[in-house]
């Protein structure tokens, strides 16, 4: 099962995924996606709601199965999840009984047996990845106890310190104040740069997607397709100030707007006709 | 830059921590409203007899009943029986909980399962126990069994419903970032369906607790010749009537306790959650 184009790290092949719904029927999330991701590369993923975006996700990490298609990691095709793909959820997804630590951890150890590190080297390794999130000192304190922003960064130490080569991020600043998420979009950035992992980021909102996107690719709704990948030329977003009131950033952004906007007037008319 | 966040967060935490004397007189006010009404209510009891608002044939001031309990303490018949009723509704509440957690868990994992035996359950734990106390006495005797039985009934369905629905309701987005780990079920059983129930499962426990000495003081009054149920009655039939008082005071007093253990070890066991009312 040799691949046949290992030079993307994830590439999407021809996807569809379709949905029973109750009541009979099916329902198409998405349709005949085709997207490679190249090795280190920050690709993010825009959309109007309900679009299919977080299907894609699924799939990609492999907790759900394409309906027709293939997505191949390293030239593999995915079986099903593990831990060479890091996943940060909306909902930070933090087990409340532990603290930020012991929740870093848990990625850790649910390593298979054999490759499972010492209490003590999980123990290290995650305080590692807790000082990388800007989190150091924090780590005795319970979920509860941290800020939205503060508990998404243990996500993302949680998603990275099993070292994997791609982290899938789904809409993971949306429930963050704009504050905030600006921070952490600095922060992600700074953490791709060190980390050199694969990022497939999904979100909603066309700034953020701009801002931290090497590439965006901008999806259509029901059913969900790739309407066209933009190439986003910023350079290094640390090397200038303030990159958002920039007029190439201003261009980028009304481009991605412009995509979606269609999507959305088209969405309503099919509404309004139905 | 994104340091500001944090820094905000960790003065807005140190300035919500009170400082000593306050928490000292915070401590104080607090005892005082959760005691008024109490020391209220043991005012009205005393008083009530002594200006003959009431019969003080039939209702002793509560400092006659306190005395009836010391005089009951001191003859050793208070720790006779409540000796008996401790042994019996403990053991009740063990069994119950040894069977109904570990049941609860199973049921509620295998959703159609937990479907199927939903409304059973629920028509169960409508069924008064104590409408099936003549059935557990025909089929059990007289004796310890059929009590503890009882006691065993009582406690198992809230036990159990509470587990299974604690186990149903743990969150999705929990499990789901497990099986992104490719975390195998056993260890996503042990380590995130099992403590995510937790708290759910301790209310049933709590509900149990509860229950565990109310059907065993009425199972008592029924049918016994030891126990606080017991000894409220015969007090009654000897009209020995503060000795009645007395006997019904323990039961408070016993049950209260049961009930501050179990919320001091639920305390211990969730103590990761936000203190209440914080």
């Amino acid at each position: 099962m040799a691949g046949t184009h290992t030079a993307e790290k994830i590439r999407i092949e021809a996807v569809s995924k379709t949905f029973d719904v109750r009541g009979g029927g099916t329902f198409t999330a998405l349709d005949d996606v085709t997207l490679d991701v190249a090795p280190g590369e920050f690709l993010v993923v825009v959309g109007p709601s309900g679009c299919g975006k977080s299907t894609l996700l699924d799939l990609i990490s492999g907790l759900t199965k394409p309906s027709s298609g293939r997505i191949l990691l390293d030239g593999e095709t995915v079986a099903g999840p593990a831990l060479d793909r890091g996943i940060v959820f909306q909902q930070y997804a933090l087990l409340p009984w532990r603290t930020a630590q012991r929740n870093v951890e848990f990625a850790l150890e649910a390593q298979p047996r054999l490759d499972r590190l010492s209490r003590r080297s999980r123990a290290e390794r995650a305080r590692e990845y807790l000082d990388l999130v800007g989190l150091s000192g924090f780590q005795d304190r319970f979920p509860h106890e941290l800020s939205g922003g503060m508990r998404q960064r243990v996500a993302i130490a949680r998603a990275l310190v099993a070292g994997p080569a791609v982290l899938l991020m789904d809409e993971p600043f949306a429930a963050l104040d704009a504050q905030t998420r600006d921070g952490l979009q600095e922060e992600l950035l700074r953490i791709w740069h060190k980390t050199g992992t694969t990022v497939v980021f999904i979100t909603h909102g066309i700034d953020e997607a701009v801002y931290l996107g090497q590439r965006v690719a901008v999806m259509t709704s029901r059913p969900g397709r790739i309407k066209q990948v933009v190439d986003v030329r910023l350079g290094d977003r640390d090397a200038r100030e303030d990159v958002r009131s920039s007029s190439e950033f201003a261009a980028y952004r009304h481009q991605v707007w412009s995509l979606l906007r269609e999507e959305v007037t088209a969405v309503r008319e099919v509404v309004s006709v139905g | 830059m994104a340091e500001i966040p944090i820094t905000a967060t960790v003065q807005l935490l140190k300035r919500t921590v009170p400082s000593p004397i306050g928490r000292v007189a915070g401590g104080l006010a607090v005892v005082a409203k959760r005691t008024v009404a109490i020391a209220a209510f043991l005012v009205l009891w005393e008083v009530a007899p002594r200006i003959g608002l009431v019969d003080r044939t039939f209702l002793v001031p509560f400092s006659e009943a306190v005395k009836a309990l010391i005089e009951l303490a001191e003859d050793g018949q208070l720790w006779d029986n409540t000796r008996a009723s401790l042994v019996r509704s403990l053991s009740g509440f063990l069994i119950a909980i040894g069977a109904g957690v570990p049941l609860g868990l199973l049921i509620g994992w295998y959703r159609p399962v937990s479907e199927i035996l939903g409304p059973l359950l629920e028509l169960f734990r409508n069924t008064a126990a104590l409408a099936l106390l003549p059935v557990f006495i025909l089929l059990l005797g007289i004796g310890e069994t059929s009590k503890i039985a009882i006691v065993v009934y009582a406690c198992t369905w809230p036990i159990l419903l509470n587990t299974i629905s604690a186990v149903r309701t743990v969150d999705p987005v929990l499990i789901k970032s497990a099986r992104s780990m490719s975390l195998p079920p056993h260890r996503l059983f042990a380590k995130v369906i099992l403590p995510a129930s937790l708290p759910t499962v301790f209310t049933g426990i709590r509900l149990a607790g509860a229950s565990s000495i109310l059907v065993l003081v009425a199972a008592e009054m029924v049918g016994a010749k030891a126990g606080l149920g017991y000894l409220v009655n015969a007090s009654q039939q000897n009209f020995a009537i503060p000795d009645m008082y007395a006997a019904i005071i323990a039961i408070a007093v016993v049950g209260l306790i049961f009930n501050h253990l179990l919320v001091l070890l639920e305390r211990r066991l969730t103590r990761w959650r936000p203190a209440a009312g914080s």
